[in-house]
């Protein structure tokens, strides 16, 4: 369904000095049709801008993105166009994902309209349905943004996504400016759909627990570069890179106290982009360094069933 | 020894839509030494209640009850003596600390000012202190940092800084505002051990809608919702526990204890349903639930619950 093949983009940064911002370097992985990736990483690990580089919104620098056997990146702009319609992105903040100043209903419309799918008259009956998909009254189709809560916002997110019939949903942090009691009534609406019309999820987010219960598979992201993939049970039981070792044990959860519980406290932070460490990326911060990781970066190798690890260690 | 107490405390905001009922008759106490947590939703109050506790709420606000720290209510010192208490009784570490820390102050300077304000010092003296805190709050090379300004800092590093700085002239009491809002999980995790160790011997509010930062650092918490106190208990009965149907679906709905949704949303502050507030959204609820406003009744010794059906 979704091949992403050595995907890579370098950003140059700077006025006089140009350097080069390794914002995603070479990550591949694959979904299969009706399945979700869980993509993890914390702020600056390039997730994001993964996603946004399978929807080609911005140009990589290498590297290739089958979507359905298609190659994205050859596609020339009116191709483009006409397939967008099946990748559809969900993003943080519902707010400002929605115009102030249109009513719901128009909003939802708007993509019926530019795309032309359905004919004038049956527009407002399309919108009454998809409301009505997403757990939203038909009386909510002539209300402002301003109005709603952020939860029923992004409901409404989801509805103009579903007017468009995707194939592929790339979701980032789509609940993380939520409440929790909120965020668990879209999570489950999302599975819902998923289930109903057979999407498949890009998942971006830095909350592993809620991407375990998402995702049929997890990649862990570290400054550009994916560390471990594997399926989810493989990964949350038997996680072998001391990165995402360090991100489960760091997961602050009500349900392990602080009682009798080892926890992996890294040192420092992540360096910035532009000043990678040589070697493996991780070494800065990594327990387990030894004098191999200083000097040589470990590649990307299968341990078993999809389970791919880059540590020395291994 | 309690270290603050608050008695029936109402913080309402008159606007021209209604009465916003933010903070409505809560009662409780923080006892020296202990850290309690305050854990409630967007919009519940809770933030609302330690600008009370501080009094940096705006002139329109109306504040009744009292707010008790060594021996006088808070609400009734005047504002000289209320700029003392702050900083040096109670000190309070807001949320978002880029919005908090002034971007064109070098950090050492920002922190020294208060030292400066309320320890009497003199600049240099001052300033050594501050270096001094900085490190106590583990900020790697402290002397060279302080001389930096706050956009130097990554967010980790800054909301250090809110720390070192809620600590400088060493109060009795620590509000922290969502302490680790926005912070990386294996960030959050140092700033967690951190608050930790340098509240050992502090009181403690921490407010927070993460129920995992409460788990960690709490000896007690309360439950808030819809500007009123539903719940409160020892960290273990709430966990262990739960009597309200709210606390249950707050637990519930976490990813790691099955995702299960509280149905319908919070109400508006200024819109209250009548009788238990919680009701519109509550499974249990029957006709006494609609029609009265349950009071807070002690279950057993110590753990308090706002609930009509509570051990029935």
């Amino acid at each position: 369904m979704l091949e992403v093949e050595g995907l890579t983009k370098y950003f140059l940064s700077g006025m006089i000095r140009k350097r080069r911002v390794k914002a995603v370097d070479d990550v591949s992985f694959r979904i299969e049709k009706g399945k979700t990736l869980g993509l993890v990483g914390e702020s600056g690990c390039g997730k994001t801008t993964v996603g946004r580089l399978i929807l080609r919104l911005i140009k990589p620098t290498g590297g290739r993105v089958l979507f359905d056997g298609i190659d994205l990146l050859s596609l020339k702009k009116r191709e483009l166009r006409k397939i967008r319609p099946r990748m559809q992105m969900i993003f943080q903040d519902p707010d400002s994902s929605l115009d102030p100043r249109m009513k719901i209903g128009t909003s939802i419309a708007e993509p019926l309209k530019v795309h032309g799918t359905i004919p004038k008259y049956e527009r407002s009956q399309k919108i009454r349905e998809l409301i009505g998909t997403v757990g939203l009254n038909p009386e909510h189709i002539n209300r402002y943004p301003y109005q709603l809560s952020g939860g029923q916002n992004q409901r409404v997110v989801l509805a103009r996504i579903l007017a468009m019939n995707p194939d592929l949903i790339i979701a980032d942090e789509p609940t993380s400016s939520l409440d929790v009691s909120v965020q668990a009534q879209i999570l489950n609406l999302m599975k819902d759909l998923q289930r109903e019309f057979d999407h498949t999820y890009l998942f971006i987010s830095h909350d592993l627990d809620v991407v375990r219960i998402m995702a049929d598979q997890i990649a862990v992201m570290y400054l550009g570069k994916l560390v471990e993939i594997g399926e989810t049970r493989d990964l949350f039981d038997s996680a072998r890179h001391p990165y995402t070792q360090a991100l489960l044990s760091a997961a602050i959860r009500p349900e392990s106290g602080a009682e009798g519980r080892k926890r992996v406290l890294l040192k420092g932070e992540t360096p910035s982009p532009i000043d990678v460490p040589v070697g493996c990326r991780f070494h800065t911060r990594c327990p387990r360094k030894g004098g191999r990781c200083v000097i040589e970066e470990p590649k990307l190798v299968e341990i078993g069933g999809g389970h791919r690890v880059a540590c020395h260690f291994i | 020894m309690s270290s603050l107490e608050i008695l029936d405390l109402k913080t309402h905001f008159p606007t021209p839509d209604g009465i916003v009922r933010a903070v409505d008759t809560i009662t409780l106490s923080i006892r020296a030494r202990e850290t309690f947590g305050l854990v409630g939703e967007t919009g519940c109050g809770k933030t609302v209640l330690g600008l009370t506790i501080m009094r940096l709420l705006p002139p329109t606000a109306t504040v009744e009850g009292k707010v008790m720290c060594a021996g006088r209510n808070l609400l009734e010192v005047n504002e000289a003596e209320m700029r003392k208490v702050r900083g040096e009784e109670i000190a309070m570490i807001l949320q978002n600390p880029t919005t908090s820390l002034n971007p064109v102050m070098r950090v050492g300077a920002q922190i020294a000012e208060a030292i400066q304000l309320h320890q009497g010092l003199n600049k240099r003296d001052a300033k050594e202190k501050a270096i001094e805190m900085l490190d106590a709050v583990k900020i790697p090379s402290p002397s060279g940092r302080a001389n930096e300004y706050p956009h130097e800092f990554s967010g980790g590093m800054k909301q250090r800084v809110m720390i070192a700085m809620g600590l400088a002239c060493d109060p009795s009491l620590i509000i922290a505002d969502e302490p680790t809002k926005g912070l990386d999980v294996t960030i959050k995790a140092q700033i967690i051990e951190l608050i930790k160790k340098v509240t050992e011997k502090k009181a403690m509010l921490l407010i927070t809608h993460d129920l995992g930062v409460a788990r960690e650092l709490c000896d007690r918490i309360a439950l808030m919702y819809a500007g009123e106190l539903v719940e409160y208990a020892t960290l273990r009965e709430i966990f262990e526990d739960p009597l309200h149907p709210y606390t249950r679906g707050f637990l519930g709905s976490l990813p790691d204890r099955g995702l299960v949704p509280i149905p319908g949303m919070t109400p508006s502050l200024i819109d209250l349903p009548e009788g238990c507030r919680f009701h519109p959204r509550c499974e249990y609820a029957t006709d006494v639930c609609r029609q009265k406003h349950p009071e807070m009744i002690e279950v057993e010794g110590g753990h308090f619950v706002r609930c009509f059906h509570a051990r029935s």
